[in-house]
């Protein structure tokens, strides 16, 4: 449970009686009685320095940004950056001893994530000269940040351990298995990616302004909408993350990729107004939700509404009128300038909720069937009405070490998310002939991407589970199979109070809309990604659909919740034990760990590599050795050897 | 001569010969499994003994057995270190070492960091050859094969060619870990310690510093003391811990008002660990000044200066606290458990019966109620082993006060005659920390230096402030008593003592076993010879940190097990980048001429951490090791070991009343 977050900056106070500028922001979360005085706030402030500086009296501390401060109830983490400013998140322990407290190594991640997102938005906190444009853009980026946290926790396990390293990417492995059948698809048409670099990228009128193209595969998560479906239509969080990118020099990859991963996470999935900043959750009073068929400010009165909520419950909602946006807008306005931001649960007087229309399920979605949904999700085709940040968005980022503003625009084909880097110079982008060539030009290359993947890919099963941090590129890279903890044990989240506030404009996505056969024609240029209508529940047909793609999954997806998540914890205790260890930084360190549950654990430190291998030892399946010299490695069984040989990471591979 | 070398080495022929020196395997003594064992147990110093004798100590079988078994087989008696032979032979003329180089099939190994180069003892050599039947040259040569290339597969020698070329083991065990510094300097820079401990009031004023001066400390007291306090005045909660992830540094606090202990390591311990830590820490502070007592002190002063209460040995005795901690390989804190003197079960009988029936004829001078325990207790190089316990039925005394008795006796006795005997008032603070209890002390034997036997100590612990001459009188009838039934000795002898070679348990360089039943465990000698106490102390912390690895990888923050039953393995090797530079690195003090031929040998160590309800292991191979199967095997072995002489290795019962 969040308590407080404060940021400050030792460097404004220059006197005992100028102590409080450098308070740069202070927020409570949840209802705070009364709140706590200046005085309260300034001690603080003074101790969590005080805690820095006698910390860094009695060792060598060079380079160390982070603390954690352990109480016995609660937890102050503590990181400072740009070398000066402090932000500290106080953390308090949920109900004592019950398994759903979070380990403070994921809120740790996040406090890290949301610096880095604010770097993205905002560029360094040290580049703001006024001290209130500093605290205007934390209140408006770190506060709705952690209160979207604070009301859904869960979001911080649904990453997984790739939490634990903020500074890395999550890489997807869906076209791995192209490049093994990469002869296959060497006919007379180019591969996809070939596509997007030949037609695109070089293109004359693109070359040096388009600067790159990231492709990623988000799919929507089956398992989150409908629990007693434990696989589903699970592709296995293998597949899920970036697919390519067309660009060596991006540094700012992990930063953007880790951005929308978090929004698609906290949010359930992406869409114009999330990408855009302008979903957040609002709290609403329980009563209020539970009495659903009863709301008065219920724009929809569905009578099938009261069944919906047990796989509906979550699903964000698109609700807003225009004239809300503009309360909303005041009231925020409000909020900035009496510099707290608790201004949210103003808005659940404002808001109609609306639950979205249950009326589809009843018939077979045209969604998923013959169709193929794509078109872009921010750009400059949507609405001349709309602000800015529906057009483009303004994101800083780093090319050949050189950090300046891009123009980003949002495309998706399916499950596929196409990010557009522009340079800020690049005046093209404006003109709508060529975003409906572009459109035209990547779903020519995502069809023949899905083309190839379904003729390429198999359904997979693995018996094991694997987690590998690459640090030795320049972009540290993850690839990982364990699946991310949905929902935390204990927190019930489909009956959750919460409603997604859309702060911003009219979503205007109604069923007509989505039904539009030319979705470059698309006018709105508001659109949601994935498909709306999860195949959990839809009919057969839908599931047994060719546009799907292969599932891969291993033995943890079927697992429950609980005991997944009791895994993580172990898991986290053992890379913690491992992180601690004091062994020479050349030597390779690796750890067999036999679990009683059931699962085999083998973590490996090879310098700025780790690697984590999960493996159900109850199957027998694999256990021939390949050499009778059973090191701790090949005893994992046949199976992960030669996952093993074909990985990057290993450098004896290929 | 080359004869028998050939015998060892990876000739065809060696399989069959080499049986015939042997034991025979109808042997009940020698109990080893004959299913894929190695024909060779590297074990530290004695690698040669392992080969050609049966095992001796480990199988207590009779005396007389014993005898036999001598004269049946030739017996090695020399257990020179390797070392040692590795050194003389750099000092041999070249033809030999050209010899030696020709015939191996392997690039031999150089240790680059041997602690140990005892000196070689001629006499032992000498007598060694005097007693067995070999051949002296034939021994010596032997012994040096061996140092050279030791294949480490259960079945090398028998198929020396099956699975390619072999991996090389020594009995030396590489230091994997970033170095520590151990020195003792208090002057040195704060910085410079990788562990402090830091006691203060509750009003910031200093009472120890493991390192630093007063000075220099005294700033850090008044921020320590704020912080703690700013918690627990604003929040009403108590801080824990500060951790630093990247340094891998921990500042753990604990607050028993009016006194507060900081620990701060960056040895990667858990905050449980440390906490644990400060406690032993405190409770020796309440072990010389009640917990009462000190409420009374702080109570109307609270900034009473505590420094100046405590006399000098108590700063001397937490010190040697905190040394320990820090650098001794002391598992009785970190596992939470006492050693015990290993003793023939009927022996132990014996004596438990020896006491039990002195408490009862005694009763008219040591009426009952005037004992509250009693403790015989064998005393070496600072470690303490249990001989034998008298206490009242159904009650025990917890480990950290045993514990803190053992440290006292270490530093009571450090000054002193063997002579004297001591009446200590301490306060036991798990048993209770408002009271004193009384505690008579005497060595019953001290041992003269270099002799191997054990000083021994008996403790008689009285709630009686004037029961002095009770114990005493009756100490002193017990020892007699013990002596005319001639059971001293044995007190006295540690006859089975162990070490790790004299267990059927192949590859394993040295292990930890605790019987949770019981609170004991049990551990085999650490087989350095050395007179040198830096490079023990060099070696035992190299030991203690493996374990120490081993430990944290299966407990979690709060010190519980993971899982109630665990088995891990943990393996550290240099990568196959280092091995490469390390192979062209000819300038690394070694002479040119042999850096060409000789290659340094590659780390590759192993350990294994085995926790059930019933017992925990924890042990470390060889290097070399890497062989999973072979690991678990061993530990299997040395569990039915230690269960099946439990009687002999844990005091069960102890003489109850």
């Amino acid at each position: 449970m969040l308590r407080d977050l404060v940021v400050i900056d030792p460097e404004r106070c220059d006197s005992e009686e100028t102590s409080y500028r450098a308070l740069v922001l202070f927020h409570e979360f949840g209802a705070a009685e009364g709140g706590s005085s200046t005085n309260e706030k300034l001690n603080k402030m003074g101790i969590i320095q005080g805690i820095w500086s006698l910390t860094q009296s009695f060792g060598d501390s060079g380079g160390e940004d982070e603390k954690v401060i352990e109480l016995d109830s609660e937890q102050i983490l503590v990181i400072r950056v740009e070398g000066r400013y402090f932000v500290a998140l106080t953390v308090s322990g949920d109900q004592e001893g019950s398994g759903a407290a979070i380990p403070s190594q994921f809120y740790m991640g996040y406090l890290w994530l949301c610096y880095r997102f604010f770097l993205l938005h905002y560029g360094p906190l040290a580049g703001f000269g006024d001290a209130a444009r500093l605290t205007d853009a934390l209140n408006e980026h770190m506060i709705p940040f952690w209160n979207d946290i604070y009301l859904k926790p869960e979001t911080l396990v649904r990453q997984g351990i790739d939490t634990l390293w903020p500074l890395a990417l999550k890489r997807s492995e869906l076209v791995d298995c192209l490049d093994d059948s990469g002869s296959a698809s060497s006919d007379d048409d180019m591969s996809w990616d070939a596509i997007i670099n030949t037609k695109l990228l070089l293109q004359e009128e693109s070359f040096i302004g388009l600067k790159d193209v990231l492709v990623y595969h988000i799919p929507s998560d089956s398992r989150q909408v409908d629990a007693t479906d434990p696989v589903g239509f699970h592709q296995g969080f293998k597949n899920f993350g970036l697919v390519q990118n067309f660009c060596h020099s991006c540094d700012s990859l992990a930063d953007v990729s880790n951005w929308i991963y978090h929004l698609f996470k906290q949010y359930n999935g992406l869409s114009s107004h999330i990408l855009a900043g302008n979903a957040h959750f609002a709290e609403l009073p329980s009563t209020e939700h539970r009495g659903n068929q009863t709301d008065p400010s219920r724009l929809h009165d569905d009578d099938t509404a009261a069944e919906v909520p047990t796989t509906f419950g979550t699903k964000l909602l698109h609700n807003i009128t225009l004239p809300i946006s503009f309360a909303y807008d005041a009231v925020h306005e409000v909020g900035v300038t009496t510099g707290v931001s608790s201004s949210m649960s103003y808005l659940k007087s404002y808001i109609p909720s609306w639950s979205m229309g249950v009326g589809p399920r009843n018939q077979p979605s045209p969604v998923s069937t013959a169709d193929t949904r794509y078109g872009y999700l921010i750009s400059p085709l949507s609405p001349e009405s709309l602000p800015l940040q529906y057009k483009m968005l303004k994101l800083n980022m780093t090319y050949n070490n050189v950090t300046k503003p891009h123009n980003l625009i949002f495309w998706y084909y399916q499950d596929m998310l196409v990010v557009l880097v522009a340079d800020e110079s690049f005046d093209k982008i404006w003109d709508k002939e060529y975003l409906k060539d572009i459109s035209f030009i990547l779903s020519l290359s995502m069809s023949k991407l899905y083309k190839s993947l379904c003729a390429a890919q198999e359904q997979l099963s693995e018996n094991f589970a694997y987690f590998t941090v690459n640090g030795s590129t320049t972009v540290p890279e993850i690839r990982s199979s364990i699946p991310p903890c949905v929902s935390l044990p204990g927190i019930p989240t489909c009956d959750n109070p919460l409603q997604i506030a859309i702060d911003g404009l009219d979503q205007l996505l109604s069923r007509a809309t989505l039904n539009l056969n030319n979705n470059a024609d698309n006018i709105l240029g508001l659109d949601i990604m994935g498909s709306l209508f999860p195949s959990a529940d839809g009919n057969p047909s839908v599931t047994k659909d060719t546009k799907a793609l292969p599932s891969n999954h291993n033995f943890l997806d079927s697992m429950e919740t609980g005991k997944l998540w009791e895994l993580y914890k172990e898991l986290l205790i053992f890379l913690d034990s491992l992180q601690k260890s004091e062994a020479e930084q050349d030597i390779i360190e690796e750890r067999l760990l036999t679990l009683n549950n059931g699962v085999l654990c083998y973590l490996k430190r090879d310098g700025a590599k780790f690697i984590v291998v999960l493996k159900n030892w109850y199957d027998k399946r694999y256990n021939d050795y390949p050499t009778k010299e059973t090191t701790l490695f090949n005893n994992l069984g046949i199976d992960v050897i030669n996952w093993w040989a074909k990985n990057p990471m290993n450098p004896e591979a290929f | 001569m080359m004869d028998i070398r050939d015998q060892y080495l990876d000739t065809e022929g060696a399989p069959i010969r080499k049986y015939n020196l042997r034991p025979s395997r109808s042997r009940a003594s020698f109990q080893i499994q004959q299913r894929a064992k190695p024909s060779i147990s590297i074990n530290l110093d004695n690698t040669v003994v392992q080969t050609i004798v049966p095992p001796v100590d480990n199988t207590f079988t009779d005396d007389q057995d014993r005898a036999e078994s001598i004269q049946a087989f030739p017996r090695l008696k020399s257990m020179h270190s390797i070392s040692s032979l590795a050194s003389r032979r750099a000092a041999r003329n070249m033809a030999s070492l050209d010899q030696l180089s020709v015939n191996s099939t392997i690039d031999p190994i150089v240790e680059q960091s041997y602690l140990y180069n005892s000196a070689f003892n001629n006499d032992v050599a000498a007598e060694g050859s005097q007693e067995n039947g070999l051949d002296e040259n034939v021994r010596r040569d032997l012994i040096e094969r061996l140092a050279q290339s030791i294949y480490s597969y259960p079945t090398s020698l028998a198929k020396p060619h099956a699975y390619g070329p072999k991996s090389v083991v020594s009995n030396e065990i590489p230091d994997v870990f970033t170095s520590v510094n151990t020195s003792g300097d208090a002057s040195k820079d704060l910085k410079s310690h990788g562990k402090n401990f830091l006691i203060l009031t509750s009003a910031g004023k200093p009472i120890f510093s493991m390192f630093g001066n007063d000075k220099d400390i005294i700033p850090y007291m008044g921020v320590i003391n704020t912080v703690v306090s700013y918690f627990q005045v604003n929040q009403k909660a108590q801080i824990r811990s500060i951790n630093l992830k990247k340094t891998k540094q921990a500042f753990v606090f604990l607050n028993k008002s009016p006194i507060l202990l900081m620990a701060y390591s960056r040895r990667g311990e858990s905050t449980n660990q440390l906490m644990a830590q400060l406690d032993l820490l405190y409770s020796y502070l309440i072990s010389s000044i009640n917990e009462r007592q000190l409420q009374r002190l702080f109570h109307n002063r609270s900034n009473f200066d505590l420094h100046n209460y405590l006399e000098v040995t108590d700063f001397d005795n937490l010190r040697q606290i905190c040394f320990i901690l820090c650098n001794k390989l002391y598992p009785d804190f970190s596992i939470n458990a006492l050693q015990c003197f290993i003793m023939r079960k009927t022996i132990r009988s014996k004596i438990h019966d020896t006491i039990h029936t002195e408490l009862l004829n005694e009763s008219k001078y040591i009426p009952r109620g005037t004992l509250l325990y009693g403790l015989i207790l064998s005393h070496k190089r600072d470690m303490f082993k249990l001989c034998s316990v008298i206490r009242p039925k159904g009650h025990t005394l917890h480990t950290v006060d045993l514990q803190l008795l053992f440290c006292l006796i270490t530093h009571q006795f450090a000054n002193r005659d063997g002579d004297q005997e001591l009446w200590l008032p301490i306060c036991f603070p798990k048993f209770n920390s408002n009271g004193f209890l009384y505690s008579y002390i005497k060595y019953l034997s001290r041992a003269a230096p270099g002799s191997p036997n054990e000083d021994t100590v008996l403790v008689l612990i009285s709630a009686q402030k004037d029961a002095f001459f009770k114990l005493k009188l009756f100490g002193d009838k017990l020892w007699n008593k013990l002596q005319s039934e001639k059971l001293g000795d044995y007190l006295i002898q540690d006859r089975l003592k162990f070490r790790i070679s004299d267990i059927p348990a192949p590859l394993v360089h040295h292990f930890v076993y605790k019987s949770k039943k019981y609170v004991q465990y049990v551990m085999p000698e650490l087989e350095i010879r050395t007179e040198d106490e830096a490079q023990l102390q060099q070696y035992e912390q190299k030991l203690k940190t493996y374990y120490e690895h081993l430990h944290h990888s299966a407990i979690d923050d709060r010190g519980v097990p993971i899982n109630k039953t665990m088995l891990n393995y943990i393996h550290w090797e240099t990568g196959p980048g280092n091995a490469q530079s390390l192979n062209g690195d000819g300038n690394d003090g070694d002479d040119d001429d042999t850096s060409e031929e000789f290659r340094r040998e590659r780390t590759s160590m192993m350990g294994l951490v085995w926790i059930t309800p019933q017992f925990e292991l924890y042990l470390v191979c060889n290097n070399g090791v890497d062989n999973k199967e072979t690991v678990l095997r061993s530990a299997k072995q040395i569990i039915e070991w230690c269960r099946k002489y439990e009687a002999r290795l844990f005091i069960q019962e102890g003489a109850t009343f």
